[in-house]
């Protein structure tokens, strides 16, 4: 657990500058194949030492020691900031994001940027322009995306935390196929300053780590109003140091709907098991909920996001940031931007845009519905297996596909993680879990209690 | 090797058209206002609670219906 490495970081029995080196020796012999970060801080080494200055003198933050990855969209000053693209390969970040002040502020080291989907375009890691990353959990399999290098970073050992980001579950589908704990915070918890948007309606910066400690950890950190981010509120009543806290007496929501949705049924089965367990060894209780809509959030996000996204792009012109985004663009990116232009177009308003705006917001008022009954809901992350390094897949519905279960909580603004609690087929299977917007401490508690029960600690 | 432009435009055109049908299903409570329901605004805050107080401060003093204007005032 990261609590026991920070504890030993804190003794003394384990310095920083020690743990950072164990880091890069890591990526040194692994990188080249599992290709999850693509740059490391030369300065990395140098910064442990000043943070075990630090905390020999008793002044570290909460983060001294912990090596931290970012995904490629998040700026920080002096990184590339290539969001996985050809396009801005030679761009360098020329401020700190929020969320990397934060970080700093609190002794956190970051050892580099992570590899990812183009411009966070895709689910399975695969659209990066500087090739795909290997699930170090499912060796030969993708590693999920978009924020495929934050994820697979750390289930390879890269580092103790990884940033990246979820606009339609692109932190939860990379920590469910690389066994990992992720979390997409409430809209509006974590600064978005600094984060090159895909579609800033819904855009998160997200955490992923190995265990919900370093989730919550992180959480207690980036957490919070900026007044960079208009549509950031205070956090004070949020205590993210409390994940022990425990779920008895809480309403467990489940969703039959989507036991028809999964193409995998064995995912199905896998979730149930544990919701099974949750009921007979803890004091919960499952009740049923209805989320009519549910089916059909790929098909209203999608349009949100093209739209979303080509008008996030116009700035790519290649004038003033790296180059022009069409030209040096993949296939996923251009598609995002020419499908965005066609829906932007003056005669098709009202029968896109709107209509996906209008069916938004009805996902949204069942799925509040849905919390009048219960504290949370669960579900699987994805509705099947991460597919094979190379497979051939033409149509891009097939991927899109992948996010039929993890849309549904960005449409709607909530808070959703990702436990792992199953292995299928040697691919780790994450379940979901949501809770109401800014139960992000309560989220994670439960998400703590499921990570024990899986691991037979309760 | 990337697909042609025209290519992938036929392609996003075909998704968004196929989206677009299965959404015609949907039906909401009330009438949709875009610009209004993604607020992060608690429900219970008023955003235009005092703005036409604050807007008549700070609208010119006006004679007859006329605004008048303000002399040495700035």
């Amino acid at each position: 657990m990261l609590s026991k490495i920070i504890e030993r970081i804190r003794s003394g029995s384990v310095s920083a500058e020690e743990r950072i080196k164990m880091f890069i020796e890591r990526i040194e012999l692994d990188n080249p194949h599992i290709n999850s970060v693509l740059y490391v801080n030369p300065d990395t080494v140098e910064e442990a030492k000043i943070v075990d200055r630090k905390i020999k003198a008793g002044k570290a933050g909460k983060l001294a020691g912990l090596g931290i990855i970012v995904k490629p969209n998040i700026s920080v000053k002096g990184f590339p900031v290539s969001c996985g693209s050809k396009v801005l390969e030679n761009y360098i970040g020329t401020f700190d994001a929020d969320v990397i002040s934060k970080i700093k502020k609190e002794d956190g080291i970051i050892l580099g940027m992570a590899n990812c989907d183009e411009f966070a375009s895709g689910a399975t890691g695969e659209n990066s322009a500087f090739g795909p990353t290997q699930n170090p959990a499912a060796p030969g399999r993708i590693a999920g995306g978009s924020s495929s290098g934050s994820a697979a970073s750390v289930a390879a050992g890269f580092c103790d935390i990884a940033l990246g980001s979820d606009t339609g579950g692109s932190i939860r589908n990379p920590a469910s196929h690389c066994g990992i704990v992720g979390l997409k915070p409430t809209y509006g918890l974590v600064s978005r300053y600094g984060l090159i948007d895909l579609g800033m309606s819904l855009d998160t910066i997200s955490p992923v780590c190995k265990d919900v400690y370093g989730v919550s950890l992180m959480m207690d950190v980036i957490a919070g109003a900026s007044e960079n981010d208009a549509k950031t509120v205070p956090n004070e009543k949020l205590d993210f140091q409390d994940i022990e806290g425990g779920i008895k007496g809480k309403n467990i929501g489940i969703c039959p709907v989507i036991k028809g949705m999964c193409s995998d049924i064995r995912i199905y089965d896998a979730i149930e098991s544990v919701v099974n367990k949750m009921k007979d060894e803890l004091d919960v209780n499952l009740v049923e909920v209805d989320i009519p809509y549910i089916d059909l959030a790929v098909q209203t996000y999608y349009p949100l996001i093209y739209v979303e996204f080509f008008s996030g792009t116009r700035k790519f012109d290649g004038k003033k940031y790296g180059r022009s985004i069409e030209q040096f663009c993949g296939e996923e990116v251009l598609r995002r931007i020419l499908g965005g232009r066609e829906i932007s177009r003056a005669e098709y308003k009202g029968k896109y845009y709107r209509l996906a705006l209008k069916a938004k917001r009805a996902i949204k008022l069942a799925i509040e519905r849905a919390f009048d009954k219960v504290d949370f809901i669960v579900l699987p992350v994805t509705p099947k297996l991460p597919h094979k390094l190379g497979e051939k897949i033409t149509d891009p519905r097939v991927i899109y596909a992948y996010d039929a279960f993890t849309t549904p909580a960005n449409l709607a603004g909530i808070c959703a993680s990702s436990v792992p609690v199953a292995t299928i087929d040697g691919c780790p299977v994450g379940m979901q879990i949501w809770a109401k917007s800014f139960n992000d401490a309560e989220l994670l508690r439960a998400s703590r209690v499921v990570e024990r029960l899986v691991k037979n600690e309760i | 090797m990337r697909k042609s432009q025209t290519e992938i435009k036929q392609e996003a055109k075909k998704i968004i058209d196929e989206f677009a049908k299965a959404l015609e299903i949907v039906k909401v409570d009330a009438e949709l206002d875009s610009e209004t329901f993604d607020s992060m605004r608690t429900p219970s805050a008023d955003p235009e609670k005092g703005l036409k107080e604050l807007l008549l401060k700070n609208f010119p003093k006006t004679k007859n219906g006329e605004p008048q204007m303000e002399k040495k005032g700035w």
